[in-house]
């Protein structure tokens, strides 16, 4: 399921760390990158494979984050945070628009395969509540007008893809040293 | 022991615990130290042979000077530590997380079977508010098929996580996990697929709850209705000790029991499961008589007596035209009351319980009780020609207690891959049949790179003839393993701080196994590891009482304790080959099917039917007793007390936990019978007194000592040719279906299809693919069996699993060989 | 009191993240001159600067520092790790920091790690934050091109790497032990302390956890001096801190302050005051799991760790959420509660089955369903999560806490009356429909 190119990346994030399990977390985005924004069970079994870990382990810790998506998604994941200050702010009226544009509840994938609409927790950005995030990029003071508009504009346009909310970086791979 | 090899002792911490002084071992925590004065911290998820957990929050004690509650399982005592587990505090919090427990259990109580023994349920009555508050609605989670072994119920799981550590910890294969998080967290495999077989009954034992339970015991009983008796398991060498649960005489269940020098409490799924052979329908419950007509006739026992006398009468004046087959299956009582009849009763030598092996010298090779707790000290294990985790289950758990922990290192040679590779160090895949080569390799390696062994002198000569002045290279490439290997392993075996070595009795029952024995010790004298204290050397036996029936001299050439007999007897395949001559009139089995056990089954079934008067005793109308005159029902352990012998020569005690099936009787009460008939009595009619018969033949008797450097030949390995260009070897998987266990409900399912492995290569050249249909043909035979393609096996080599009756390896046999040549035919017969 | 900026002070230049604007500003300064110093002599100076944690506990930071060993070695390294896991709701200036100034965390990490002889240094930073990884990750590769990284650093014999960890979206994972497991490649379970992260941390190793503000603040202390750092704040909070604030204000966003400034000052001058002229009802002070206090209270504190603890709350992660006399405060308990309930990581008995009851007694009782015995019920389920009072834990790590207190200690407190209206009315006391989304 998962390509050379993925599992090198994969062996490349292990070598970075003092134990290669450590790379778990990075080996599931390169595999949910790979994927197609979720990670099925078959790439859960070349992860598995590649860090000599048995698939269970990696389902179970893959289950616990949510990050890494289980099911299928749309091409553009719609995360309006739900917390305190975005719910007093108007989060609800985000996920209305989004529910009536695009026929989905949060959790739900639109059928054209577009929108996958999701409720989460803060998000860090309560001062631009309320707030969203379209595959990873930031949205703030968001107004359902604005909302409505950005549905439309995304379909029309396209927007960000996954490469960043799936990003698993190696900056200092040039530089290693060693007796980590 | 003197006082200076003592281990130093622990220091001991001393604290108030509720009032009470108490004196424990640093590091203790302080679960186990109010356990020592007798006060009882509740807990759920702790468990005293796992690593603390935290998880249940029901052991929070008050300590002095900490200012919040602290978890009684995850705090180590301290000097000076004053601990209250009674205030009122402590009594709403174990009330308040019993209640949060509860609020998402299904208190299905009445229709689940661990109610009555369940950690929750006693838990709750102790500790526990009367009135519940709960009043939303019960979470629940969607269960699934975990095979069939155990049933998971997951709305009752508290999420203590003790069966995620057991696999994790213990056995070392975590498949079984926490899924999701937070509420809604569950303990499933990965992608719901089947809980692997192997080890997966411990799960069973620790849950405290009814999560996850065994299937084939579901709905059978309630706790308190059963009959709980401590007994041993029966189903390979390791004598784990377990507790049998009876109710209306019928074996409805086994426990393990925490004894440390054995199992610990951990089972193998062979033996959690397979106990149930005993409430076989099958079970022999008469004496029976062949007629006339070839048709077997229940008889009462003086009738199926008197005929066997009369029969046995007619060989008294030349006894050597008796003979008398033991089993590695059999009590030591039986063993005992075999070898005293035959030799003594009857007058004969010809006793054996070996198939085909004619090895000597037992005594000398013979483990001391305390060597699986040894091996667990070992810092270097080599396996040599054993797939231990298949042969003798729960030493693989042995292994692992150190492996786990990272303080051993294994080295498993083996032509064929085994469950422990993935944990091993290295694996030496040398040429099937050729350990001895492999052996004398690793000693060359070691004369030649470590520090040589003192004092040497000639006899370290006498190893090197062995070597026919090959270089380490040429013995390498015998054995079928690099040079670089051979060093790597040697040079980790005698720089290890204590090394051990199990090696195989496949192995060890080869027509060299004599010579595989000196070969082992050689290796362990001349790296060093034989003198020191806590070093094993163990041959991995595969039955339940091996060491008993050698123990007791169901040997052609020795008696019990290894006695010295007037004149050798006839070995196994000697008896059979009298039988085909027509010297044998009378032949006794008891509790061997050589028809399908003996490695040529075709000589083993000819010989037999070529004798006047055949007596089977066993538990099965087993192909060889259908083959008897009479054949006269046996009793299963369970059924009796006694002692048996495991792998390590620790004599254990059997508790009858059951009654008799029927008409059955132990073969050493029927052997006295006969001997009464016959004039001669055995002495004894008690258990006991069997057991003081035996006691007198070992009274004085001295352990040889341990042999030295000895000559070994290096072999070529087995011939091959155009005809039959293929070696074939055998082993034991973990489950089969041989003579016992496929009169097990779960067992025979659990095995795989009989099966042919074949490397790629080879199967390549063949044009066979995996899951196809094949004949292995050897000049003897020809078997059809299911191609597995892998590179388990090597090169060149195929490998069948010895232990199905109904495809049988032995059918294939050449006899005088170890391993056979064979080719392979993709064309039907 | 105004803003004072100093781990802001370029915050708001578009090109700070890029080395070559904050080479311009005088970044890798201090980094210099502590290589220059004597490890240990920073760890006084970080002692003596009275430098408290800024992720939470406020723990001093010397006092963790003083507990690494001396002399790590290759068999047994010491680790430092950099808490960039911000996840409590209402909190948001380290994602700021990492976005818009990335430069000056690693310059304090790296200074940090010379102190404390580490080789190896991680930053785990929130999955969902996907800029400030991309910004931190671009910043590392050009202190490694600078020389700031790697080996021989600046030509001073110590060497150390860094490490970018990205999380997945899991809130325990800002408690520090369930961090290192998730580190590892593990499930987030918090680990039992003692063992604490300084004897067994990350891979068993001694490790030592700083928040990404606490770290910020090691190039301004090596540069300025203990007696400047010590000139901000009170006795016992030195130093600025630079507080969140969101909610029904009119300028809601990241301020930084000296410590022990007064809460009003904070909303009414800084902040613009009460959106459309309403009333200030209520406050959290330190994201979502510290109690909140009502008006009264609120005006007359400071802010500061003792000052906020006497007003029956804690300063917590610097976390103002503010809310105006339109808020429903039953209905923000249970956005809270749902919080909890969802990140719940499920190890321990009273967080995992507590949040959930929590959550859905609450969510009842907005539903119209409240029964009278119901708050004493709710009360009930707190005590058996949290204990009797404040730091009388009962779960395993303090998630169980942060989310029994903000009910019983924050809305039950202060607001009885209104978790009484619903109950009796069966709807909002202040008129807001049942607005707050549902658990997803």
């Amino acid at each position: 399921m998962l390509s050379e190119q993925a599992k090198d990346a994969i062996r490349e994030q292990m070598a970075r760390y003092p134990c290669s399990r450590s790379a778990l977390g990075a080996a599931l985005y390169i595999a949910q990158e790979e994927c197609g924004g979720w990670v099925p069970h078959e790439a859960v079994k070349d992860v598995a494979e590649v860090m000599g870990l048995e698939p269970a382990d990696v389902q179970s810790m893959m289950s616990f984050y949510v990050m890494y998506n289980k099911e299928p998604i749309g091409k553009y994941l719609i995360e309006i945070c739900h917390n305190v200050s975005c719910a007093l702010l108007g989060a609800q009226k985000l996920i209305h628009v989004v529910e009536d544009k695009c026929g989905i509840h949060p959790g739900e994938t639109s059928e054209d395969g577009m929108f996958t609409l999701k409720g989460v927790e803060c998000l860090a950005a309560c001062g631009g509540a309320p707030c969203l995030q379209v595959n990873g990029h930031f949205h703030f003071n968001v107004t359902p007008e604005q909302m409505s508009k950005m549905i439309d504009q995304l379909r029309a346009e396209g927007g960000p893809d996954r490469s960043l909310y799936n990003a698993a970086y190696v900056p200092e791979k040039t530089c290693r040293i060693q007796n980590g | 022991m003197s006082a200076e090899t003592k281990a130093p002792s622990v220091p001991m911490v001393t604290l108030t615990i509720d009032g009470q002084e108490v004196q424990v071992p640093k590091g203790t925590n302080v679960i186990e130290a109010a356990r020592k004065v007798g006060i009882d911290i509740p807990y759920l998820c702790y468990h005293h042979q796992l690593t603390p957990f935290g998880g249940c929050r029901l052991c929070l004690v008050e300590i002095e000077k900490v200012p919040k509650l602290l978890a009684a399982c995850n705090t180590v005592v301290a000097d000076g530590m004053v601990v209250r587990t009674t205030t009122d505090r402590v009594k709403s919090q174990r009330a308040g997380s019993l209640e949060f427990i509860l609020l998402n259990h299904p208190l299905d109580c009445p229709v689940c079977d661990k109610g009555g023994e369940c950690e929750l349920q006693d838990r709750v009555f102790e500790h526990s508010n009367a009135l519940s508050r709960a009043t939303e609605p019960k979470i629940h989670i969607q269960d699934y098929d975990l095979g069939p072994l155990i049933v998971r119920n997951q709305d009752r799981c508290i999420i203590c996580k003790r069966c995620v550590k057991v696999m994790e910890e213990v056995v070392g294969e975590p498949v079984l996990e926490f899924g999701q998080r937070g509420v809604t967290t569950e303990v499933y495999t990965f992608e719901h697929e089947e809980f692997k077989p192997g080890f997966s009954g411990n799960t069973i034992r620790v849950c405290p709850v009814g999560a996850l339970m065994s299937k084939p015991f579901r709905f059978k009983a309630r706790p308190w209705e059963l009959i709980k008796t401590p007994s041993v398991c029966s189903l390979c060498s390791v004598g784990c000790n377990l507790r049998e649960d009876v109710r209306e005489n019928r074996l409805l269940r086994v426990v393990g029991l925490e004894n440390p020098q054995v199992n610990d409490g951990w089972l193998c799924d062979r033996g959690q499961f397979g106990y149930d052979y005993v409430n076989s329908d099958r079970r022999l419950t008469s004496p029976m008589v062949k007629r006339a007509n070839g048709e077997f006739e229940e008889v009462a026992w003086d009738e199926a007596l008197r005929l066997i006398a009369s029969k046995l009468k007619e060989v008294q004046s030349s006894p050597s035209q008796f003979a008398a087959l033991g089993s590695e299956r059999s009590t030591n009582e039986d063993s005992f009351a075999l070898q005293q009849f035959t030799r003594q009763v009857i007058g004969s030598g010809n006793i054996d319980h070996r198939m085909g092996s004619t090895r000597v010298n037992y005594p000398q090779y013979r483990p001391k009780p305390g060597a699986i707790q040894s091996l667990e000290k070992a810092d270097v294990v080599l396996l040599i020609g054993t797939d231990l985790t298949a042969e003798a289950p729960v030493m693989d758990l042995v292994l692992k207690r150190s492996l786990m922990k990272k303080a051993m290192k294994v080295v498993v040679a083996n032509p064929r891959a085994t469950a422990l590779n993935k944990f091993a160090h290295q694996w030496l895949q040398y040429t099937p049949g050729q350990e001895i080569a492999l052996l004398n390799a690793l000693a060359k390696a070691v004369i030649e790179d470590g520090p040589a062994a003192e004092g040497a002198g000639p006899s370290l000569e006498a190893v090197q003839q062995g070597f026919g002045g090959r270089s380490l290279a040429e013995l390498a490439e015998l054995a079928g393993v690099t040079e670089q290997e051979i060093r790597a392993a040697a040079k980790l075996f005698a720089g290890a701080k204590l090394g051990s070595i199990l090696y195989g009795q496949t192995a060890a029952d080869a027509r060299d196994g004599a010579y595989l024995l000196a070969a082992v010790n050689n290796l362990a004298l001349l790296a060093g590891q034989s003198g020191k204290e806590g070093h094993v050397a163990m041959e991995v036996v595969q039955e339940m009482n091996t060491w008993g029936a050698r123990d007791m001299g169901v040997l052609p050439e020795s008696g019990p304790a290894g006695a010295k007999v007037a004149a050798r007897g006839l070995a196994t395949g000697e008896m059979f080959q009298a039988a085909l001559e027509g010297k044998l009139k009378v032949l006794y089995i008891s509790g061997s099917n050589p028809v399908v056990e003996f490695p040529s089954t075709a000589k083993a079934r000819q010989a037999i039917e070529a004798v006047d008067f055949v007596v089977v005793e066993d538990l099965f109308l087993t192909e060889t007793a259908q083959l008897a005159d009479v054949v006269l029902p046996s009793v299963p352990v369970a059924e009796r007390n006694g002692t048996v012998t495991n792998i390590e020569g620790r004599v254990q005690r059997l508790v009858r936990a059951m009654a008799p099936r029927g008409a059955s009787k132990e073969g050493w009460m029927i052997l006295a019978q006969l001997a009464e008939e016959l004039g001669k009595p055995l002495g004894f009619d008690t258990v006991d007194g069997v057991i003081q018969e035996m006691r007198r033949a070992f009274e004085g008797k001295q352990v040889p000592a341990s042999a030295g450097l000895q000559r070994v030949e290096t072999p070529q390995p087995s011939r091959t040719d155009a005809n039959f260009p293929l070696r074939l070897y055998t082993g034991r998987l973990m489950f089969d279906r041989s003579t016992i266990q496929r009169e097990s409900t779960v067992l025979p399912g659990l095995a795989p299809e009989p099966f042919v492995e074949i490397h790629p290569t080879d199967a390549e050249r063949l044009g066979v693919t995996e899951g196809e249909r094949v004949g292995v043909i050897t000049p003897s035979g020809r078997l059809d069996l299911t191609a597995r393609v892998t590179g388990d096996t090597p090169a060149g080599c195929v490998f069948i699993p010895s232990g199905y009756t109904e495809a049988s390896v032995g059918d294939l046999w050449v006899e005088g060989t170890d391993v056979l040549s064979c080719r392979i035919s993709r064309a039907a017969e | 009191m105004p803003e004072v900026k100093i781990l802001r002070k370029y915050i708001d230049d578009p090109e700070q993240h890029k080395i070559h604007r904050a080479l311009e500003h005088g970044y890798y300064q201090g980094l210099k001159k502590a290589l220059g110093m004597g490890q240990d002599e920073i760890i006084e100076m970080v002692r003596a600067s009275g430098l408290r944690g800024r992720g939470g506990a406020g723990a001093p930071t010397g006092m963790k520092w003083g507990f690494m060993p001396k002399e790590p070695t290759a068999a047994r390294p010491s680790y430092l790790i950099c808490n960039a896991d911000e996840s409590e709701p209402g909190t948001f200036n380290n994602r700021e920091l990492m976005e818009d100034d990335p430069h000056l965390l690693i310059e304090g990490m790296i200074i940090s790690a010379y102190a404390l002889r580490v080789r190896t240094m991680f930053i785990y930073i929130r999955g969902e934050m996907v800029l400030g990884a991309k910004r931190l990750a671009d910043a590392i590769a050009e202190a490694y091109a600078h020389g700031f990284l790697g080996e021989n650093i600046l030509g001073s014999g110590f060497s150390t790497n860094l490490i970018l960890h990205r999380g997945a979206g899991a809130y325990i994972c800002g408690e520090e032990t369930a961090l290192m497991d998730s580190l590892e490649g593990l499930r987030g379970h918090p680990r039992s302390k003692p063992p604490f992260p300084a004897v067994q941390g990350l891979y068993g190793m001694p490790t030592t956890i700083n928040n990404v503000e606490t770290l910020c603040n090691l190039p301004y202390l090596v540069n300025n001096g203990v007696d400047w750092f010590r000139s901000m704040g009170t006795e016992k909070s030195t130093g600025t801190k630079i507080f969140s604030v969101s909610g029904h204000v009119r300028k809601p966003g990241n301020y930084e302050i000296t410590m022990g400034t007064p809460l009003k000052e904070l909303i009414y001058d800084i902040a613009g005051g009460m959106r459309d002229g309403r009333d200030l009802k209520a406050v959290i002070p330190g994201g979502s799991s510290m109690p909140m206090i009502p008006k009264e209270l609120a005006l007359n504190t400071n802010m500061d760790f003792e000052s906020l603890q006497s007003a029956g709350t804690m300063l917590g992660s610097g976390g103002f959420m503010v809310f105006d006399d339109t808020t429903d405060i039953v209905q923000v308990c249970e956005v809270i509660a749902r919080f909890y309930k969802n990140e719940s990581c499920g190890k321990c008995v009273p967080c995992r089955i507590g949040t959930d009851w929590i959550y859905k007694i609450i969510s009842r009782i907005t539903s119209g369903y409240g029964r009278r015995e119901d708050l004493d019920l709710l009360r009930g389920v707190c005590v058996n999560l949290a204990g009797e009072k404040m730091m009388d834990s009962r779960s395993f790590c303090p998630l169980g806490d942060a989310a029994a207190w903000p009910i019983i200690w924050g809305g039950m407190k202060h607001f009885m009356h209104e978790f009484e209206y619903w109950i009796e009315h069966k709807k909002s006391p202040v008129g807001q429909e049942r607005g707050l989304p549902a658990l997803v």
